[in-house]
Order: C-alpha cells, then structure tokens, then sequence
C-alpha cells in the first residue's frame, strides 16, 4: 500500500510544484510504481478535461452580460442614494418641525442689546468722550493732543 | 481599448484557450493592476475591461460548481457587482484574478448551500454546448464523453472543499500558492486537499469502470 505522502510529492512534481526537486521524468523512468501512479493521475486529468464542457460568454454574448452587471452596481448605487434621500429628507423634516414649533410656542427669548457704559483709552495725552443720541446709540470720542505722532 | 497580452501565468491547463474571455486571463500583472487602479478611482471603462478580460474564468469557475448555465451566469454578474462594491479595499496582496476566484468560489458556496442544488448534469440541461476541440482520447467520442459524465457524477459527491481544490488545479490550472490565496488555506491544506479529492475521484471513476488503476491505492 503506498503511502500517502508518496503520493502527494509525486503529485507535486505532476503539478509542476516540485522546484528543486525530481524531475517528472526522471521518476517516471526510474521507479516503476511512481510511473503507474503519474500515469493515473493523467487519466483523471485527461477525463476531467472530458468533462469540461465549452463554457463561455462569448464577444457576442457579451453586452447582454455586462448590461446585467451595470445594472446590478446601479440598483446598489440606486439604493444608496434612496436612503441618502430619505435620511436628507427626514433631517430636513425635523428642522423644519423644531423651527415651527419654537416660532409657535412664543418661547423665544428676550432680545439683548450692547449698552457701552465707560470707554477709556491708553494713549498718552488722550481724552475718550462718550455721549448718547436720544435713540440710545453710543458715540465715543477720542481727542488726540496736536502735534503727537502715531 | 486595445491590450497586449502576454502569457505569464497558466500552466497547460489554460495554453490551448481562446481570447474570448478565457484566454485574456495571461495578463501582465503590471497591466491588471493599472486597469485595477483606475476602476478603483471610478473609471467605468477599466472596469469593463476587467469584466471583459475575466468573465470566463469567473463563469466556467461557476459552471463547474452549479453546473448550470443560466445559474453560473446569475452568479457571475454577481460576482461582478461584489466585485465592483470591494474594489476599494482590494489592496492587490494577491492577483487579481486570484482575487476574483476567491469570490466565484465563495458565491458558489453560498448558492450551493442556499438551494442545496441537486445538480442536473449539463447535457440533459442542454445549456452547454460541446466543445468543437474536445480531445476523443483513446476511445471513441462516446467513451470520452461517458468518461466526461462519470467525472461529472464523482464531483457531485465528493465535499465541496475537495472540489474546489480539484476543479481549480485540473480545470482552472492555478498554482498550490493561487489555490491557497482562493480557498483561505495553507500550501499544506492545498495539497491535502487534493490529494483527498483525487484519490476520491479516482476511485469512483474506478467502481464506473473509467479509471486506468487504482489497484495501489
């Protein structure tokens, strides 16, 4: 009974793999048994190539194939977008809904505004006014002394 | 778009193909990885280009697993469409093809498992044509072609995993290192694996009278 790992580096030189090692022919040539053994696996070979019918998608097949596979990227791409389009749109949707019901409910708060209650400056020999319209607007007046160079 | 081709890869397995698909697989690795490149910046006509060059490795990968032609077809577009939603993460660690492979054959599984196909055998399907350039062998064309169906049948019992292994070394004529790549494993497991499934086939070839021997085994 051979052994198993015989057989499977006479395998490997009948697959090519065995670099470095016998070659093919030269076990064949010399050991009988190595050489009935090569020439059962070339039957498998040879019937395995019996078996394979002509399977292929011809030129002329082709487009009809490729068509399938372009829509098929398509409807994931289709798919994709749709759910983009849907989150968009619900995110739009709540905004939308929030704005509303603030604007609604009247609970805005209070409007503030900036009241200027001192102005001072730190140029030397400078004099900082501050004066109010009757609106409530502030103006700040900054009297540089003549001759001083900035 | 036209391309160069160079045979640097196949074995004998693939040297007697066509350039409809099949043959176009021999590339220059440089050559995929460009087109690969640009499908992955979203060029739709490098992508074509992949399809166009692999189509039939991918589909007579199929055939052998479903061994129906209207399924292997479904599976190869499939296949194509995954294809095309990973081709960011393909980092190019293995072949493109080799890349490919890996996914036909995980797709088939996953068909397989899914039906828990009983196989139709392709000529009663009548899907599949016979090959202008199938050798006769020894015998007569019906001998080969009863050979044919009894290597047909034999597959269809032995595991999945043994098939794979037999149909992309015999079939397909990938290297033990591509083999790994496709089937996730290691050289070892690669060359157990074929090794169970020839032993397998050899025998249920021999118990239909095919076989030349299997006396010693």
């Amino acid at each position: 009974m051979r052994k198993r790992k015989w057989e499977r580096r006479v395998e490997m030189l009948f697959d090519g793999e065995g670099a470095g090692h016998d070659s093919l022919e030269d076990l064949s040539a010399r050991d009988p048994e190595a050489s009935a053994y090569i020439g059962e696996l070339e039957s498998l070979r040879e019937a395995a190539r019996q078996a394979v019918a002509s399977q292929e998608i011809t030129d002329a097949q082709f487009p009809a194939f490729y068509e399938g596979v372009r829509a098929g990227i398509g409807a994931r791409h289709g798919g994709r977008r749709g759910l983009w389009a849907v989150a968009s749109l619900t995110a739009a949707a709540l905004i939308a809904a929030g704005s509303t019901f603030l604007v609604l409910s009247g609970e805005t708060p209070d409007a503030t505004a900036t009241t200027v209650e001192e102005a001072t400056t730190d140029i030397e020999g400078a004099t900082v006014d501050l004066d109010y319209s009757e609106d409530g607007d502030a103006t700040i007046y900054l009297e540089v002394p003549d001759g001083d160079l900035w | 778009m036209s391309v160069a081709l160079e045979s640097v890869y196949m074995s004998d397995m693939s040297s007697d193909v066509d350039h409809t698909g099949k043959g176009v697989t021999c590339l220059d690795g440089q050559q995929d990885r460009d087109f690969v490149e640009r499908a992955q910046t979203g060029d739709v006509e490098a992508f074509e280009e992949l399809v166009r060059r692999y189509r039939n490795d991918v589909f007579a990968l199929a055939c052998h697993f479903v061994r129906n032609r209207d399924d292997a077809w479904d599976i190869s577009q499939e296949v194509f469409i995954k294809t095309h939603r990973s081709l960011r993460r393909f980092r190019g660690d293995a072949s493109f093809k080799t890349w490919l492979m890996r996914i036909t054959a995980n797709q088939c599984k996953d068909f397989l498992k899914r039906r828990r196909l009983k196989t139709v055998a392709l000529e009663q399907d009548g899907a599949f044509q016979q090959p202008a350039s199938r050798a006769p062998g020894p015998g007569s064309a019906a001998e080969a072609r009863e050979i044919g169906d009894a290597i047909e049948k034999t597959l269809e019992s032995i595991p999945f995993k043994h098939r794979t292994a037999f149909v992309l070394r015999e079939l397909e004529g990938l290297s033990y290192e591509e083999m790994a790549q496709v089937m996730g494993c290691s050289l070892g497991t690669v060359m157990s694996r074929l090794h169970h499934a020839r032993r397998k086939l050899r025998k249920g070839l021999s118990r239909m009278g095919h076989s030349r021997s299997v006396d010693h085994a």
